[in-house]
């Protein structure tokens, strides 16, 4: 891969993140176009999450927006059992807890990355969509580092997506994500499930094997 | 909208739970607007049986405060200070002071906390409290017992209270009391002790005895009418007569005795009248919906027929449709599917609302039947709202404040839902409960409010302006302004003002009434609502008095559903000194402590079973059992203990849940952890009051499964 296919590869990457991370946010009526995008980027990375992302897709027309409102509200917010929560720290500590020290800590990392929890999130800064969103942060930043020809900082941006991943949404996306695809009501947020856990694994393993892996 | 459109607003419902007294925005007002007569507020499954008796025979309807540090002789009806009824901090903080100090007896059939630190302990049968009290005061008058500069005295002074005979009420002048002796005539004469002693189950021999060393404690001598003798199906009289005994030793409003609230200075709301459109007065013009002011439910509050609420009732209204359906409700910090008897009946009501909203800081089984639930801020932490209390002669307002950042996006149920559901109907053209809400201002800027927040704010310095604001300072504590009333967080009464209200009391003649004009003119006006006789009234309310003696304080056999043979047991339900409010069975605590209850054991739910009776029934502690009554079961493991009477069986509200949180059921939302007492106990009423009755209402039998 030269320079440029790593830069587009890295760019589909970035706004993969993001598009995930909007998927995890309550449904409204522009949902198909976000899917329809994210399905484009997965393709066009060649990521195994392609398949259940295409599902996604066909799973998400506007006339389903209440069913998938439901279920998301079942999956992720409660108020009765919450099968698949959303939250970090429900799996890497004790006792399903949430705001937890790995909470704490994910902040910390935001904060140390110039970044903090915008005050209108009223959630918790470990939730899944939140965690998504700044591995966006951190490679789009990464991109924009390649785009410059800064090689020294792009690597950087890759180190602390690695760290990121390794220590937070790395750790917990697998046991998450099967919760989500067992627990799921719906097409959409099975397939959601098991999209996100393959395209981040992949992701991590593809980040672990680190920049000479990357620079190839 | 809909409703609305369909001239159906009153068909909308607010049910209220726990609150803060910003409830009148959500409870009052936006059910007003809107249009619709069903605000229904939890009361009435609390204890206004309770301030029945207090209210027909001083005026006063209310919880009262006991001046326990300066009473000689403290007789408890039913209550259990270090449990429940009301100040339970406080009394907990002073009752070792208390029982150093003063003789205390008190009437239960089981050993509550309390009890076990009592002078006197009396396991009366259940129900027959109003047997006790008359007889008690039938010795303090037989005995020249009663305190004369407050009751008055015979014009020669000799004491014609004699067992079995009348008196010439012209003989007695009363001072501040009305109609002593025509009470004696009608009702007391022939209650001995001897009499009393045959119904209540206990000795003559302690009834004589704590009714002497009740009488020579007066005036300071405080008979406490807890819930146990009043929310019973004939408890309304129960209430008036174990009250009466305060008014016999000039207790009522005295050092030492049983005192009202003192008086606060905060302020209403906006009144909502020229925001009712047609419509809106057109639908609050409807019945309630939980049928108060029918003949059988007279619910007279305060004197006023229909104004008391039924709670329980609803869910029969919303079930029959009677008077009509009902097709939207909000319930807030409420939890009637679990907290009210027989409550399968309110799940299938709860079923059969189209579109039900539930607020509150933890789902539960009345969320459980909700379209949407919208999570509640905690009243500790996030809240702005105010609380009223009384202890010790002084009452505090204190305000709630939010200290802490929210983590998720949930609102203030009294201020800022309403707020944002009244912009959400602006938006779809009915703007008229925003409107309102602007007119809310602040009282330091006169801005009015833009959003939720300054909403929940100006709201509340509004109603506390009179504490805070130096210009229109009344009484109690004084502050420079807003500023320092919120960082100090509290606003304390000045003392209590003892023997104020003496000839000054807000009955019919100003005095404390033993024949109660004030429950005549209440009764008389139900029955001519309904074009029929008081006797009448008492009929379809289940009471057994006629004439007269429905207008005093008196013994009636209680209403005990269950057939003796069939269901040998008598249930006693009480509560849990760890239930505050019944909000604690998902917390480890909870059952870690549970043996703070006497007879309780640590992570079970016991029902407590005399060792005689269970002896006879071949069962032993740690056994599981079914309890059954006419109306329903529980199960749950029995204990011997001795601290219950014979023939009945005490069980502790508070477990049964089974859609309360991880810890409170067993399974969640299929098994529950112990039982829930209400599914034992009927769907019945003290019908003058409105309230469910709890109490020597039902009869079961026991089984081990």
């Amino acid at each position: 891969m030269n320079m440029e296919d790593l830069a587009a590869y890295e760019s589909m990457r970035t706004q993969a993140y993001r598009l995930f991370a909007e998927c995890y946010r309550l449904p409204e009526t522009e949902l198909d176009k976000t899917v329809g995008r994210l399905r484009r980027e997965l393709e066009g990375m060649g990521s195994a999450s392609c398949t259940p992302a295409e599902k996604m897709y066909q799973a998400c027309g506007a006339d389903r927006l209440e069913t998938l409102k439901v279920d998301y509200a079942r999956l992720f917010v409660g108020p009765y059992g919450l099968p698949a929560a959303p939250y970090g720290s429900v799996y890497l500590e004790e006792g399903r807890k949430i705001m937890g020290d790995s909470t704490i800590d994910a902040r910390r990392m935001y904060m140390e990355a110039g970044v903090d929890i915008a005050a209108a999130c009223k959630d918790a800064p470990d939730h899944i969509a939140v965690e998504l969103e700044f591995l966006h942060l951190l490679s789009f930043r990464e991109v924009e580092a390649m785009r410059r020809g800064d090689m020294n900082d792009a690597a950087l941006m890759i180190g602390e997506q690695a760290a990121f991943l390794a220590r937070h949404l790395g750790l917990w996306v697998e046991p998450f994500a099967r919760s989500v695809e067992k627990a799921a009501e719906t097409a959409f947020y099975r397939s959601l499930g098991e999209a996100t856990r393959i395209f981040v694994l992949e992701d991590q393993d593809r980040i672990a094997r680190g920049p000479s892996g990357l620079f190839r | 909208m809909e409703l609305r459109d369909n001239d159906e607003t009153h068909k909308y419902m607010l049910m209220r739970g726990r609150y803060s007294y910003l409830r009148d925005i959500l409870y009052d007002r936006m059910t007003k607007i809107i249009g619709s007569p069903n605000n229904i507020s939890h009361s009435s499954i609390c204890a206004e049986a309770e301030k029945f008796g207090p209210y027909y025979t001083e005026g006063y309807w209310g919880y009262r405060q006991y001046d326990v540090l300066k009473a000689h002789y403290i007789l408890l009806w039913g209550a259990d200070p270090l449990a429940a009824n009301r100040q339970v901090s406080y009394y907990s903080k002073v009752w070792g002071d208390v029982v150093g100090k003063a003789t205390i007896a008190i009437v239960e059939p089981r050993l509550s906390a309390s009890a076990g630190k009592a002078d006197e302990w009396l396991p009366i049968i259940p129900g027959q409290d109003g047997a006790l009290a008359v007889a008690i005061a039938h010795i303090l008058l037989v005995q020249g017992l009663w305190y004369r500069p407050f009751v008055g005295d015979f014009t020669d002074g000799v004491n014609r209270f004699v067992p079995g005979k009348t008196v010439d009420e012209s003989g007695f002048e009363e001072i501040y009391t009305h109609g002593v002796v025509r009470w004696w005539n009608l009702e007391l004469k022939d209650k001995t002790a001897e009499w009393a002693a045959d119904i209540t189950g206990l000795p003559a021999e302690q009834i004589q005895r704590v009714a002497e060393g009740y009488g020579n404690a007066a005036p300071h001598a405080i008979s406490w009418v807890g819930g146990g003798p009043c929310m019973q199906v004939r408890g309304g009289y129960s209430s008036m007569a174990c009250h009466a005994l305060n008014g016999l030793v000039g207790a009522a409003d005295n050092v030492g005795g049983t005192l009202v609230s003192n008086k606060e200075y905060t302020g209403k709301f906006p009144a909502p009248d020229e925001f009712m459109d047609e419509i809106a007065k057109k639908g609050k013009k409807h019945e309630k919906i939980d049928q108060r002011g029918r003949l059988h439910l007279p619910a007279i509050k305060s004197g006023k027929p229909g104004s008391g609420v039924v709670t329980n009732n609803a869910a029969d209204g919303i079930l029959n449709e009677d008077p009509y359906d009902i097709k939207v409700a909000i319930g807030y910090m409420n939890n009637f599917s679990f907290s009210a008897p027989q409550p399968e009946r309110w799940e299938r009501a709860l079923s059969k609302i189209p579109f039900l909203v539930h607020i509150t800081t933890n789902a539960s089984e009345f969320s459980w039947f909700s379209d949407i639930v919208l999570p509640d801020t905690h009243h500790m932490f996030e809240k702005w709202g105010y609380v009223k209390s009384i202890g010790n002669g002084y009452r505090h307002v204190t305000l709630m404040q939010p200290i802490v950042k929210n983590v998720w996006d949930y609102k203030i149920d009294e201020t800022e839902i309403p707020w944002l559901i009244a912009e959400k109907l602006a938006q779809k053209g009915f703007d008229n409960l925003l409107r309102h809400f602007q007119t809310y201002q602040d009282p330091e800027t006169g801005k009015a409010p833009a959003d939720e927040k300054e909403f929940a704010l100006y709201a509340l310095k509004l109603v506390t302006q009179n504490l805070w604001d130096p210009s229109q300072y009344k009484g109690g504590d004084k502050f420079s302004g807003w500023e320092e009333f919120s960082k100090i967080g509290v606003w304390n009464s000045d003392p209590y003002p003892f023997r104020k209200r003496w000839g000054n009391m807000k009955t019919k003649t100003g005095m404390f009434e033993f024949y109660s004009e004030t429950l005549k003119a209440a009764l008389q006006s139900h029955a001519a609502n309904h074009g029929v006789t008081v006797n009448e009234v008492m009929k379809a309310t289940n009471y057994l008095a006629r004439g007269e003696t429905a207008f005093i304080p008196h013994y009636e056999e209680p209403f005990t559903l269950g057939d003796e043979k069939e269901y040998p047991f008598v249930h006693v339900d009480h509560k849990s000194r760890l239930n505050r409010e019944g909000r604690s069975a998902n917390c480890t605590w909870y059952y870690d402590f549970k043996d703070l209850d006497p007879g309780e054991e640590l992570w079970a739910d016991v029902a407590k079973i005399n060792p005689i009776d269970a002896r006879k029934l071949g069962i032993e502690s740690g056994d599981r059992i079914k309890i059954t009554s006419p109306t329903g079961s529980l199960i749950c493991t029995a204990k011997h203990w001795e601290g219950v009477r014979p023939g009945t069986v005490a069980k502790c509200f508070g477990q049964g849940h089974w859609a309360y949180g991880r810890l409170a059921s067993e399974e969640f939302g299929k098994k529950p952890r112990g039982g829930n007492n209400n599914d034992i106990i009927p769907a019945q009423y003290e019908a003058l009051s409105g309230s469910s009755a709890y109490y020597g209402v039902t009869r079961i039998k026991i089984v081990k499964i």
